[in-house]
């Protein structure tokens, strides 16, 4: 698979984001990826990084502490149109709460909601359903 | 209850009916008096407390179905009983059906019949307050079950998804450092879930247990405590300080109480430490005297955000992402000290340390 995506993580586990980061480097070759253990981390950066060539597939935790993956999710789909559209945003949680599922659908740039633990089939599941 | 504690009123276009119901009641109950619906209406508001209304069907502009019927939107607690000169049997089961009624009692009255059907009302009117306040209580536990129904499985899942995920890389993984990595990873995870199960069980035993109070031997919950943390003392490299003065030896409180409040405590001071700190220090100290025991808990650990620092005794919040805590830890210390006359209070510097105080009664 040529670099068609990079990808981006914004979970307070470590583990959660050291196994993400690992199934996405055995799924997709030469990929940049950023992880961030904090959703205000994780928009600062967003806002301070040019806009770049390449898409850039989000992977959103729900509940974290402080700023959690709604309130994250929010303040996300504020930003301008350009931005917006390089971005692909997913929640991924370990949540199965009908409450969060429901909530979730709330976000209109949101492309899934996928359930922990990521897999390679998830990855290139949520791939195919982006071309 | 005594029959002269029931709060009576009752409703009478007529004075001399209200004068002369007073006069023959007055030494039975407690008896307020309206010859029209809004003056009803105003002494209910100011006697929240009325346990039966007793209402004339017969009166000019509403009838006492209607006033009654009105009456219980705002006020559904007391029991409504009609009273009427005529048998028409529409206007009894108009009475049932709309104004909710109670009892139905014929003109005209016999004293016998009056104090038979209040005092029954009365009683009625208890199992009411009994039920609403047993609802109150289940609705609330209802709430709480839903929030900690919807924790468990965050709290539960979120390390079970994380284990799995790192069995999956471990399988198609050769790297052997790489697998003893996230062999280590697993093995915290499991920890974190034990810690939770643990913390589960303590919330349960202190929403539903019983308190076993006894004079607190409290050099041996000192051993027990230093006991569970010595290995944290040395893994992390903790200099974990205690010091104990007992000035009264029969002091007296809840053994497994005292042990969640300090485990809670502790398990934090040791958690949120300073990575790069060059000497890591927990102190623990324990006074004792007659009334009270005084307890101190700090850590030049990370300290929380003044702005956090309300919020810390909720239940599920966390402070902090440093570290994988639940949220449920000071919302059990909070609840045990409730349940065992304590009083806890936070000073935190960001960044500097935190310090936990708190005071409890002795129990007799």
């Amino acid at each position: 698979m040529q670099k068609k995506y990079n990808f981006m993580i914004i979970d307070d586990n470590h583990i959660d984001i050291f196994i993400a980061e690992k199934m996405i480097e055995a799924t997709v070759e030469s990929c940049e990826i950023f992880s961030f253990k904090t959703a205000k981390e994780a928009l600062t950066f967003i806002n301070e990084k040019e806009v770049s060539q390449t898409k850039t597939i989000m992977f959103v935790d729900i509940n974290m502490p402080l700023v959690d993956g709604f309130k994250f999710m929010e303040d996300f789909e504020k930003l301008p149109e350009e931005k917006l559209k390089m971005h692909l945003p997913c929640f991924l949680t370990s949540s199965i709460n009908e409450g969060d599922i429901s909530y979730a659908k709330n976000f209109k740039t949101i492309k899934q909601y996928i359930n922990k633990p990521l897999s390679q089939k998830l990855i290139q599941n949520l791939i195919s359903t982006l071309e | 209850m005594e029959l002269n504690k029931i709060k009576v009123l009752y409703i009478d276009d007529e004075m001399p009916n209200l004068l002369g119901f007073k006069a023959s009641f007055r030494l039975h109950f407690t008896i307020f008096i309206a010859n029209n619906s809004d003056e009803a209406i105003k002494i209910l508001n100011e006697n929240n407390d009325i346990h039966i209304i007793l209402c004339d069907q017969r009166m000019p502009g509403k009838s006492g179905v209607e006033l009654l019927e009105l009456i219980r939107t705002s006020f559904p607690l007391p029991i409504r009983m009609l009273i009427t000169g005529f048998s028409d049997i529409e206007s009894v089961i108009d009475a049932i059906n709309r104004g909710n009624v109670y009892r139905y009692i014929k003109k005209p009255w016999q004293q016998e019949d009056i104090i038979t059907a209040i005092a029954e009302g009365h009683k009625f009117y208890l199992a009411n307050s009994l039920l609403k306040i047993k609802n109150d209580e289940l609705t609330k536990a209802y709430a709480e079950l839903d929030k900690f129904a919807y924790s468990v499985t965050h709290d539960l899942r979120g390390p079970i998804t994380s284990i799995a995920g790192a069995v999956m890389l471990i399988e198609n993984d050769r790297d052997i450092e790489s697998i003893q990595k996230m062999h280590v990873m697993i093995k915290h995870t499991v920890e974190k879930l034990d810690q939770f199960i643990t913390s589960v069980h303590d919330y349960y035993k202190i929403q539903r247990g019983e308190l076993q109070i006894e004079a607190i031997d409290f050099r041996e919950l000192l051993d027990d405590i230093k006991s569970i943390y010595s290995i944290a003392e040395k893994v992390d490299h903790i200099n974990f300080k205690t010091s104990l003065i007992v000035k009264d030896e029969n002091f007296r409180s809840d053994y497994t109480c005292l042990k969640i409040v300090l485990n809670n405590l502790l398990s934090n001071a040791f958690k949120y430490q300073k990575n790069d700190n060059i000497e890591k220090i927990v102190d623990l100290s324990i006074v004792v005297n007659k009334e009270e025991v005084k307890i101190v808990v700090s850590d030049n650990g990370i300290g929380i955000r003044p702005e956090y620092i309300d919020q810390i005794f909720n239940l599920f919040y966390r402070a902090t992402s440093e570290s994988l805590g639940s949220g449920f830890g000071l919302y059990n210390v909070k609840d045990v000290l409730k349940k065992i006359d304590g009083v806890i209070t936070v000073k935190s510097e960001f960044n500097e340390g935190t310090t936990f105080e708190i005071n409890i009664h002795s129990k007799k």
